[in-house]
Formats: C-alpha cells, sequence, structure tokens
C-alpha cells in the first residue's frame, strides 16, 4: 500500500518537478517568477496532442519535437514579453508574467474551446504486478525519464560552460557580463531549457492523466510553482525535492481525506512553510542591509 | 457657496439622477447593468489601489476578498433577512465587508515580512484556500454556490457605494496613515526610522481594501444573483489589476478610468466572442512594455537597484 | 564645558554588544550624553560605527548592553517607537521617501503625534483637519529653520545632495529628538559646504536643544563640533575622551596609520 503510495507520488512528484524546474531556473537567472510557465506546460500538452492526432507522430519522435517547439516558445515569450521590462519595476515584471499566462490560456480557450479533450494513448499500457502493488510501464517511463532529465540538467549546470556561466548570472547579475558572459544568450538558453522540461512534463500529464483542459496550468502550475518556492526559489536541487514533496502530500491527502481538500491542504502547506522558513529549504535568506 | 459643500451637493444630485432613474427606468436595462458593472469595478479597483498602489504591496488575492464579501452579503440576505427586502440590504453589504475586513486583516499579518513575489505567493494561496473552502463547506452551497440571490442592487446603491469608496481612499492616501502607507512602499527602514508603525500601516491598508471589495463582492452578488467559487477565480484578480494599472496606480483617478475604459471595452469588444479575453493580456502587456505608469501615472520609472 | 560625565545624563549607552554570525561588529559600547552636547563616533572603515547606530535605533536587536533615554530603558522596543521617544537619525545614503515632497517626508515623520485617529481622518472631520494643519505649521517651522521653506513642494530626491541632506535632517527633527544621530553628513560634500554645515549643525543644537552624535571621517567637521570623542577600531572602543585630546593616543594613531607610523593626528 505505501510502496502503492510512493510510486503515485513518484509520478506525480516528477511532473511537479519539472514544471518547478523551470521556475526554479528563471528566478535564479532573472530573479523573476515567470508566471505564465504553468501555462507554457498547459501549451506543450496541446502541442503534443496536436503532433500525435493530426499528425499522427508517435512518442519517440513527439518527445523531442515538442521540447524544442516549447523551447522556442520560452524564448519567444522571454524576447517579447520580460526582455524589455529587464531594468522596470519589480511589479511591472510580475504583472506583465500574469499577462503572459492568461494570454496563453485565453488563446488556448478561443482555439480549442473549453472542453476538456482526451489524450491519446501513445504506449500501450502494460500492468505489472509485484506483490502487493501494481506499476505501469507509463509510471516507470514517466519516473525514469524524468529523473533522467533532472540527473541531466543537474549535470548540464554543474560541469558545462553555459551550465556555469547560468550560475555565474544568478549570483551576480552586474558582473557577469563583465566576465565575457553574454547575458541574452544565456537568458534565452535558461528560457529554452525551462520551457521544454514544462512541455515534457505536459506530455507526462496527458500519458498519465489522460484528459487535458487549458485551464490545468493554472493549477498543475501554481502547484508546482509552491514546489520550487518550498525547494527554495534559484535552487535547482530544491525544485525537484519540493515537486516531490508536493505530490507525496497531494497522494497521501487524497488517499484520507476528501479530494476536494487536496488544494487547501496544498495551498496551506504552503503558508505554513513561508511562515517558517520563508527562503523555503534550500533558498538563501534575504539580507537585511541598513 | 463654499467649497466645502460642493462635494457633498455634487453626490445628492447625482443620487437624485440615480434615484430617479431606478425608480422611473429611465435608462435602457442594459446600459444601467453596464453602468453598475463600471461601478463595481471602481470600487474593486479602487480599493486594490491602496494595497497595490499606495502601498506599493503585490497582491493577487482581490477576488477573495470579493469571494468572502458576496458569499456572506448572499448568505445574509437569504439566510439571515430573507423576508426583510431590499431595505435590509445595506447591512448585508456590511457584514460582507466585515467579513471580508478580517481577512484583510489576516492577509495582513504574512505581509508585515514577506514582500514581492513572496506575497504575490501567498496572496494567490488566500485565492486557493478560499475557493476551496466555499467549495467543501457545507453552508455555502458547495461547488454549486449560491443561486436565486434577490436582485437588491441597483445604480443608487452601486453610485453611493462607490463615491464612499473613492472617497474613503482619498482621505486615507491624505492623511498622516496615507503618508505612512507611502512611506512604507518608498522605504520601509526609512519609515521605521520616522515613527511610523509599518504593521499599523499594513493593517490599515489591507484592511480597507478588503472592506471595500467586500461590499464590491457583495454588490456583485445581488447583480448577477448567482455566485459559485469558481466566479472569484485568479482571473478576476488579474482583470482588477488590469484596470489598475490602465488607469494609473497610486492616483485617485486612475482606477477610475481604468475600471470605466476596460468595462466599456470589453463590451465594445462582445462581437469578437470568446476572443475578447485574449485581448485583456495582450493589452496589459503592451502597457506594461510602453507605459507602466498608466494613463494618469506620472513618468516615475523605477531603476531596480543594481547595489550587490 | 566639562568632561565629566554627568550625573543622570539624558541618553546612556552601557555594554552594548552585538555579534554577526560568528563576527562581533560591537563590543562593549558605552556612552554618556548630555543635552546640548554633541559627540563624535569615528574610526576606520567597517569599525562598527553605523551598526552602533542601527542598534540604538532598534534596527538590529544588540545581543547585550543597555539603551536608555531620559531614564528610560529603549534597548527592546521596536524602531517606530524608538524614534516616537526621542532618538531620531539620518543615513549614510540619503533615504528620502522618493515619491513625496519635502513638507510630506517632513510630515510622515509626525506619524507618532498625529493626534487622530483613523475614522476621523477617514471623514475627514473638523479635529482631523486642525491637527493637520497644526503639524503642518511646525514642518513648515522646521524647514524655516533650515532655510528650506521655499522648496517645501518640491520633489525630494529633485534637489541638488546639499539640499537633501537638509531635507533628511529636516525629516529627522520632526519627531521632535531628545538625542540626534547624524550619519557622515558631511558625505560628498566640498570645504564651502563643509563650512556651512558646522554651522547649521550647531545652529540646530542651539535651537532645538538637541543632543547630537555624529559619524564622521571629515576631521574638521568632527574637531570643528565635538567636545568628546569616541574612537572605535573592529568594535572596540579604543579611545574615550576629549577631542583635544585625540592626536596623544598612540591606540587612535596605530589604528588610523598603521604601526610603524610616527606621525600625529589633526
Amino acid at each position: 500500500m505505501i510502496i502503492q503510495q510512493a510510486l503515485n507520488s513518484l509520478q506525480l512528484g516528477s511532473i511537479y518537478a519539472l514544471i518547478a524546474l523551470g521556475y526554479t531556473m528563471v528566478y535564479g537567472v532573472l530573479r523573476l517568477i515567470n508566471f505564465a510557465h504553468g501555462d507554457v506546460f498547459m501549451v506543450g500538452a496541446y502541442a503534443a496532442l496536436f503532433l500525435a492526432v493530426s499528425l499522427g507522430f508517435p512518442l519517440i519522435a513527439l518527445a523531442p519535437l515538442t521540447f524544442v517547439a516549447i523551447g522556442l516558445l520560452g524564448i519567444v515569450i522571454e524576447r517579447i514579453a520580460y526582455k524589455p521590462l529587464r531594468g522596470a519595476a519589480r511589479v511591472s515584471a510580475v504583472i506583465t508574467a500574469l499577462a503572459v499566462g492568461l494570454f496563453l490560456e485565453t488563446l488556448m480557450l478561443a482555439v480549442v474551446g473549453p472542453e476538456p479533450k482526451k489524450f491519446p494513448a501513445l504506449i500501450t499500457t502494460k500492468i505489472h504486478t509485484l506483490g502487493s502493488f501494481t506499476v505501469t510501464n507509463v509510471q516507470a517511463l514517466i519516473i525514469i525519464i524524468s529523473v533522467a532529465l533532472m540527473i541531466g540538467l543537474d549535470l548540464f549546470v554543474a560541469k558545462t560552460r553555459t551550465g556555469m556561466a547560468m550560475r555565474a548570472l544568478s549570483w551576480d547579475k552586474t558582473f557577469a557580463p563583465l566576465l565575457g558572459i553574454n547575458v541574452d544568450r544565456i537568458v534565452s538558453i535558461t528560457f529554452f531549457i525551462g520551457a521544454g522540461l514544462a512541455a515534457m512534463a505536459g506530455i507526462f500529464t496527458g500519458l498519465a492523466y489522460p484528459v487535458i483542459d487549458p485551464y490545468m496550468g493554472i493549477m498543475v502550475g501554481w502547484k508546482a510553482f509552491v514546489s520550487a518556492v518550498i525547494g527554495g526559489t534559484g535552487s535547482i536541487k530544491g525544485a525537484v525535492l519540493g515537486g516531490f514533496l508536493l505530490g507525496a502530500v497531494e497522494i497521501l491527502s487524497t488517499a484520507f481525506l476528501p479530494s476536494t481538500y487536496k488544494d487547501m491542504i496544498v495551498f496551506g502547506l504552503l503558508l505554513v512553510i513561508l511562515l517558517f522558513k520563508p527562503q523555503g529549504f534550500f533558498g538563501t535568506p534575504a539580507q537585511k542591509k541598513v | 457657496m463654499p467649497s466645502k459643500f460642493i462635494g457633498p451637493g455634487l453626490f445628492l444630485c447625482g443620487l437624485a439622477v440615480t434615484l430617479s432613474c431606478d425608480a422611473l427606468h429611465l435608462i435602457n436595462p442594459y446600459i444601467a447593468q453596464i453602468l453598475m458593472y463600471i461601478g463595481i469595478n471602481v470600487i474593486m479597483t479602487s480599493s486594490l489601489n491602496l494595497v497595490n498602489g499606495y502601498l506599493g504591496e503585490f497582491s493577487v488575492g482581490h477576488a477573495a476578498f470579493m469571494a468572502v464579501g458576496a458569499y456572506a452579503a448572499a448568505f445574509f440576505s437569504l439566510s439571515i433577512f430573507p423576508h426583510c427586502g431590499p431595505l435590509l440590504f445595506p447591512l448585508s453589504l456590511l457584514a460582507g465587508g466585515f467579513a471580508s475586513g478580517i481577512i484583510g486583516f489576516l492577509v495582513a499579518i504574512p505581509a508585515f515580512k514577506a514582500r514581492d513575489d513572496y506575497l504575490a505567493i501567498i496572496t494567490l494561496a488566500l485565492i486557493m484556500i478560499t475557493k476551496s473552502m466555499f467549495e467543501n463547506l457545507p453552508w455555502f452551497g458547495g461547488p454549486q454556490g449560491y443561486s436565486g440571490i434577490p436582485k437588491y442592487t441597483n445604480l443608487s446603491w452601486v453610485f453611493a457605494a462607490a463615491v464612499m469608496t473613492v472617497v474613503v481612499v482619498r482621505n486615507v492616501v491624505r492623511s498622516g496613515f496615507g503618508r505612512g502607507i507611502i512611506a512604507v512602499r518608498d522605504d520601509e527602514v526609512a519609515a521605521t526610522l520616522v515613527s511610523v508603525d509599518t504593521r499599523q500601516v499594513k493593517i490599515i491598508a489591507f484592511v480597507i481594501a478588503a472592506f471595500f471589495a467586500g461590499v464590491g463582492g457583495g454588490l456583485f452578488a445581488h447583480l448577477i444573483q448567482f455566485i459559485n467559487p469558481r466566479t472569484f477565480s485568479i482571473l478576476k484578480s488579474t482583470d482588477f489589476l488590469l484596470m489598475l494599472y490602465l488607469g494609473g496606480s497610486a492616483t485617485i483617478g486612475g482606477p477610475i478610468l481604468g475600471a470605466a475604459i476596460w468595462t466599456i471595452l470589453l463590451e465594445v469588444l462582445r462581437f469578437l466572442g470568446v476572443w475578447r479575453f485574449v485581448v485583456a493580456p495582450v493589452a496589459l502587456i503592451v502597457l506594461m512594455v510602453y507605459r507602466p505608469q498608466g494613463i494618469m501615472g506620472w513618468n516615475r520609472k523605477k531603476r531596480e537597484n543594481l547595489k550587490v | 564645558m566639562t568632561n565629566t560625565p554627568q550625573k543622570n545624563p539624558l541618553f546612556e549607552i552601557t555594554g552594548l554588544t552585538h555579534a554577526f554570525g560568528g563576527l562581533t561588529a560591537v563590543s562593549d559600547f558605552n556612552l554618556s550624553l548630555g543635552a546640548g552636547r554633541i559627540m563624535g563616533l569615528i574610526g576606520p572603515n567597517g569599525a562598527g560605527k553605523t551598526t552602533v547606530f542601527n542598534l540604538i535605533t532598534g534596527v538590529y536587536k544588540p545581543d547585550g548592553g543597555t539603551v536608555t533615554l531620559k531614564g528610560k530603558n529603549l534597548t527592546a522596543l521596536p524602531s517606530h517607537t524608538i524614534v516616537a521617544e526621542g532618538v531620531s537619525r539620518t543615513f549614510q545614503n540619503i533615504r528620502l521617501f522618493k515619491s513625496m515632497s519635502v513638507l510630506d517626508n517632513c510630515l510622515t515623520a509626525a506619524y507618532y503625534r498625529l493626534g487622530y485617529r483613523l475614522p476621523e481622518a477617514l471623514l475627514g472631520a473638523a479635529g482631523f483637519r486642525r491637527r493637520e494643519s497644526s503639524i503642518r505649521a511646525s514642518a513648515l517651522d522646521v524647514l524655516e529653520t533650515l532655510g528650506l521653506a521655499n522648496r517645501a513642494g518640491s520633489l525630494a530626491v529633485s534637489l541638488p545632495y546639499g539640499m537633501q541632506r537638509k531635507v533628511e535632517l529636516a525629516r529627522a527633527l520632526m519627531s521632535k529628538p531628545a538625542v540626534l544621530l547624524l550619519d557622515e553628513p558631511g558625505a560628498g560634500m566640498n570645504p564651502a559646504e563643509l563650512g556651512d554645515l558646522v554651522t547649521m549643525i550647531a545652529g540646530v543644537r542651539d535651537a532645538f536643544g538637541v543632543a547630537i552624535m555624529l559619524i564622521e571621517h571629515r576631521m574638521k567637521l568632527v574637531m570643528d563640533l565635538c567636545e568628546r570623542v569616541t574612537v572605535l577600531n573592529f568594535g572596540t572602543t579604543i579611545f574615550e575622551g576629549l577631542a583635544a585630546d585625540l592626536s596623544k593616543s598612540a591606540a587612535v594613531v596605530q589604528a588610523y596609520f598603521g604601526e610603524d607610523h610616527d606621525a600625529t593626528v589633526g
């Protein structure tokens, strides 16, 4: 029973973690909370749906294609809406981010309509029973690929020059350009990766919970955002931890309480954590300077 | 005529006009409805201005205050005074306002320490929790919400409430408390070091803002006669943000202008069908990029502090 | 002008101590200040001078020690209460309220003595309007004394630098302080402006009867204004006494000039 819940938590947690990574990387590099990120995830799911249903692409081709396409969307959003506001008041940037998200939602609503759509079963589900719990190949795929992506990202940030540049930028925005770092390029790459990961999360959501609608970005997106905050915005390990933690909390609360309470619990948890550890588990506390 | 009578005089004239329109059905009901929406939006945006404009906080929770007010007012009209008719309507509105004010107080507390992004998160969590609460608690109609709310809202109530909101907000801003609020926005630490009690100031801003948002919610509920938890989503909060920044935050006229322009624009764009909702965020983005101070805001582009 | 500490000094600090993490910023700082006295707090950069100001005004809660004003213990109180009790300060980097006029900057500092409650303000009652006029009048008075009355309506941050410092001083005086803490008031000024500043600070002391504590690097300002001086180095007091005796202290010379220098200060 516990292992069953653990598996379910890992699956849901993987999805939250993948999206949370996008939030945390952008925050690390730009100090901006990309409120539109959840909706990018939603668009990713729809893009995959389109490729699968209208163009008949199999999963193996669809995944990288969607990653790239949505990654490019991320870059476009950044260039049009966020770049012009880089020096402006924080409030303006936050509102713009909200507006971009809203734009994506209303656009999808206008284009595909509000009714939820069924995501095609790109993999025939095979259930494996091991003792008292079951695991599907979909679950296994999601968890394994997600973890692989997370490890890949961690290695990328730790070992490559671009990754180093991203970290340099997150520590000191003023001096990084003086070291020859092309800020625009690094920011674009950050958005590309974040959006791409969100798109993968969209595909996984479609595979695991086969119904998608234009509003799902709001709920899932905000919960992933909560994960990033709990883990500490700006910390990659934090985003992953936060994602899995949130997945566990949500699965466990649905297991023991009526499902309508789960949102309340998730956001209640957020408030509690923010009150006691406002910088999350891995974030750096803000220093007061007079 | 001494200048201090002009304001109240104008108000009474306006009230006379709205009362006649209501009693004698002088205005086309469609236009009347639009005017009432404008009025309610003026209330919502002016109250939001106190927290987001003058106090400079970033709250996306205004829809939650509206929700609490709407539900509380509806609850009063339906359950507590069901047979008393429109005469006790102001009590329902006050109930809505007070209920919302209490929530405003609760939100002010985390605002003592959190700012900007963190407050956005907290106020967002508030919306989610409020929505969840109304879905789950049995006395508030659950996911179906309330229906059959009597239509007590009319031009006069909306006009009176809107004028009151604007006047009260203006009076707060012009007083020592208002100076404290703006000081906290400009430099919170310096504010405490010139004797401003920042906690008190934040409480004042949030509670007053929430109170009027609650009244607006009550008016709204008794206009559309049907509310459910999904009515008051983050999309609604974003609407008010848009109106505020369109008109110009931290000005008295800005919210009025923004509310009026936006409400009318949405009506005019009705022919676009569902695409008119796409226009809204695009307009907001364009606004933020090209004129973040809105129509009435003065040119004050803040530069982010580059010091480490 | 005696140099013996008074029996019941206006403002007293004993054993003030504070550490950030493992680093001791201020260690056993003591002070005894009487009404109308001006004392200087000097020391190399990073010695802990501004930290002392921050500890006094409640920005940080001291790890140890007490701060007393007119016999009242201010140590654990929140900043806004300390200011209301009568300790005001200015800042090293000017911190005026950016969106406010000169007058409004000053009016804000009267928050603790508004004399009306929120409901009266909301209704625009007569009592409220009377109190506002009275506070306004007192602000214009202060501005007049500092020669700023004709700029009362200007946006505070649009004024030239020297005038902004004056506005900050006016704002600090609005809370009717018994003790005024000035953090490098002469920073960024040329010698001519410094002369004016000396006159102004002495004038403020005479007109408002405040005791003044001054952090400064410009020795001319310190020697012209301060009777007594405390020198901090790495948080510890290495000298406390008459300004005239400064140059005779070996510890001070060493702190400023290093081990082998035998030149004298000032």
